[in-house]
């Protein structure tokens, strides 16, 4: 009977308000930042050694690094973003795929792809100024890409009449400054948030030589092993970004949500103009050079006196396999809870926006809150519970809610472009919620899915700060394993690992591109 | 018993905003009516209240004598209503071929696998697009897509067919076409219509009477023929020169 009555819900249900929608969003929220909660227990009530000179120090130079990553990136991707949204120019898919790989790995890969040019440049010893203009580059890399892409995506909101009623007033360069005002929102939203995640990313400042607070925290809990400094530490930091981070979400966020979820509808062709086809292909080209190519020449280096390709293949073969399954476990859980809140949210305007702002919020939060807050519950839970706090499981877990922000962002975007009348077409004819899921909206909705499993998995892959804290002995990933290493091992071994990862990730890249294509 | 639809001292409030207010009148069965009206007169909110989409924020809506809708609640819900709905935008499942667009619309009916199929097929016959069955919404004309939906309304045998200005958007030869299979269909199968348009050559040929509201109220209603007589409102005096100017074309 109780299954009968579950198989009559209508699927008008999806386009109805409900109680369930605001319960969902907030278990969901709640879900992704719970696990933080014992760990400022412990930050507010336990006593620790005080927070010393060398932590403001950081403090400080954690400041600097996100407002400069946070103007540079912002000054140049806008133009690239916009540029890229609106013309048409040679080689625009590899140059655009080019530009994403950054995003899917690890910072502290092209900050050791930089050491080396540093060293070819014989500047490996330049004091702080060096290193502080070393480490902003290395962060450059994947900030530059995420503020290009948000504004592309913003851009390309721009519909064809809009375009084209600016273009006939004023020409192109009328149209790129009311495009670049109408994405500003976009564009400042990613900046800020690239700045807000230089601020918990410890491997770039340790290389370079200009440690920030993240570095302190990893400290103070692997190499200290004072868990209540760490929480205090971890506490600050988190005080730190919500400082910058609730009013961006409160002001920005809501403005961006029409432009990044909404419905693609009467889009702009891309413009076909000799000039700025080749005016976008040497910005491009100019960004992938410096935040991919002049890395990796650098990551190349010590492989031109020797490749060793055997220890490198038997260093990623003792690791591959948790590194799959913390990518995995990640990329299905983020996924399945996206799709979740995009449901939740629906298309009601408050509560998309109640939404963005909350993947913005857990996005913006310090991984290693979230992680060292695991690691607490794991030690005060009974033992029973290990399976789900203390073990490769909980790798995944944390990483999946670190992420889910992605996987929601890209669920709410697909749920937005199906038509509503779909669903209230399928309630006139009395079609169910499952029927409907099944046959209408899931296969909808499932090149999002496999874009957002795949996008997780990589994101997840490339999080180093999560795995170090919460790993179980001996069950290292593959950039863990370089992290670890990388201040012993031979630099040709380093070398090889990381250009194995990159050519890994560029790989999985392009087959999920294909694959979201072909779906 | 009243047959047909019946609607009593309707209103409708999102929010701050009055849609519809006091709205009350009839619809026989197999009759043919037009509810015309300036943009945002709350057209389209009055088809959705029928359909059983959304429930009055007060006043009663009747099929048959029976309360299906009252204040803030939907007694009956659409599925139960046998209303089938085109809307504006023909809300076609784009990752389904043709046929299984029009069997999903069957999808509450229960029916055995080849009598589903069976009139599927009469129903993408009956409209004209049976070589059409394999093919997706994404690679046939608007006239086409036009036609599957109307198929799928078709159907599920209904009693009441509610059509959200299905039409616009649509070259005139092929809107004629399709408005000449619709009356027909109409009069072969005693379907009620109901019909959302601004067109006054949609409405005059599929239906011979009209609501005419405007800022959520009635202004008026009755047979096209008597309204058109001595329009009291500008939007019936526009249809009543449009209509003139066809004819003499």
């Amino acid at each position: 009977m109780g299954n009968e009555e579950q198989q009559m819900i209508s699927c008008d249900v999806l386009e109805k308000p409900g109680w369930w929608r605001e319960i969902s969003l907030v278990t969901i929220i709640f879900l992704s930042l719970g696990p933080a909660l014992p760990l400022l227990w412990v930050a507010v009530t336990e006593a620790s050694s005080p927070l010393t000179g060398g932590f403001a120090l950081a403090v400080w130079r954690s400041f600097v690094v996100a407002t400069a990553v946070t103007g540079l990136s912002l000054l140049a991707g806008l133009p690239a973003g916009l540029l890229s949204a609106m013309y048409d120019f040679p080689g625009r898919r590899i140059l655009l795929a080019l530009l994403a790989i950054p995003l899917l790995v690890p910072s502290f890969l092209w900050a050791i792809g930089l050491s080396q040019v540093r060293i070819v440049l014989g500047l490996q010893s330049g004091g702080p100024w060096l290193g502080a203009i070393s480490t902003v580059f290395a962060f450059l890399a994947p900030a530059l890409p995420l503020v290009a892409y948000m504004t592309l995506v913003s851009a390309r909101r721009l519909s064809k009449g809009q375009v084209d009623a600016v273009r006939l007033v004023g020409g192109e360069r009328l149209l790129f400054v009311y495009a670049a005002r109408a994405v500003l929102p976009s564009a400042l939203l990613a900046a800020i948030l690239a700045g807000i995640l230089t601020l918990s990313d410890p491997g770039p400042g340790q290389i370079l030589g200009y440690s920030g607070i993240a570095y302190e925290i990893l400290v103070s809990f692997s190499a200290s092993y004072d868990f209540a400094l760490a929480a205090q530490q971890c506490a600050v930091l988190t005080g730190l970004v919500l400082v910058v981070a609730v009013p961006v979400a409160i002001f920005i966020a809501p403005r961006v949500a029409v432009e990044i979820l909404g419905r693609e509808i009467n889009l702009a062709p891309l413009a076909r103009n000799a000039c700025a086809s080749w005016i976008t292909v040497g910005v491009l080209s100019c960004i992938v050079l410096l935040t991919t190519l002049l890395p990796l020449t650098g990551i190349v280096r010590p492989l031109f006196g020797e490749f060793p390709v055997a220890r490198a293949f038997g260093e990623i073969s003792r690791t591959i396999r948790d590194t799959l399954l913390y990518a995995l476990t990640a990329g299905v859980i983020a996924t399945a809870m996206g799709i979740w809140m995009a449901l939740a949210a629906g298309r009601e305007r408050q509560l998309r926006r109640l939404a963005l702002v909350g993947v913005f919020l857990v996005l913006s939060l310090p991984p290693s809150l979230n992680a060292l807050g695991m690691v607490e519950l794991g030690t005060i839970a009974p033992a029973w519970l290990d399976p789900l706090l203390r073990s490769r499981f909980t790798v995944g877990l944390a990483l999946a809610l670190r992420f889910l922000p992605v996987a929601a962002v890209l669920a709410m975007r697909s749920f937005g472009s199906t038509s509503p009348s779909q669903c209230l077409v399928g309630a006139v004819h009395g079609v169910t919620l499952s029927q409907f899921l099944h046959r209408v909206l899931g296969p909808a909705m499932l090149p999002a899915a496999v874009t957002a499993c795949m996008v997780v998995a990589l994101e997840a892959t490339a999080e180093v700060g999560t795995v170090l804290l919460l790993r179980p002995p001996g069950a290292d990933s593959i950039p863990v394993q370089i992290f670890t290493v990388m201040a012993n091992a031979p630099e040709a071994l380093v070398a090889a690992l990381c250009i194995f990862y990159v050519a890994g990730a560029a790989l999985l890249l392009t087959l999920g591109w294909i694959l979201a294509a072909r779906i | 018993m009243k047959p047909g639809f019946e609607l009593r001292s309707i209103s409708k409030r999102y929010d701050d905003v009055q849609v519809l207010a006091g709205v009350s009148f009839s619809i026989e069965p197999s009759a043919g009516l037009a509810i015309i009206g300036p943009s945002g007169c709350g057209k389209s909110t009055l088809l959705r209240l029928l359909a059983g989409l959304e429930a009055p924020t007060s006043g009663e809506i009747l099929l048959d004598g029976q309360v299906i809708s009252e204040s803030g609640h939907i007694v009956v819900p659409p599925r139960q209503r046998s209303i089938t709905m085109v809307f504006q935008d023909l809300a076609l499942w784009p990752n389904l071929t043709v046929l299984d667009n029009v069997l999903l619309g069957l999808a509450s009916r229960r029916l055995a696998r080849h009598e589903a199929r069976r009139r599927a097929d009469e129903a993408l016959s009956v409209c004209k697009i049976e070589q059409l069955a394999a093919r997706k919404p994404g690679n046939i004309s608007g006239g086409q897509q036009q036609r599957v939906a109307l198929a799928r309304a078709l159907a599920s045998e209904p009693r009441f067919l509610l059509l959200d200005e299905p039409f616009s958007g649509l070259d005139l030869v092929t809107k004629m076409a399709l408005l000449q299979d619709i009356a027909r269909l109409r009069a072969d199968r005693q379907i009620t219509l109901v019909l959302v348009s601004h067109d006054p050559i949609e409405a005059t040929r599929l239906c011979h009477t009209a609501v005419l509201l405007n800022r959520g109220v009635v202004e008026e209603q009755g047979e096209f023929d008597e309204l058109l007589r001595e329009p009291k409102s500008e939007i019936l005096r526009v249809f009543k020169t449009s209509l003139k100017e066809v004819a003499h074309q």
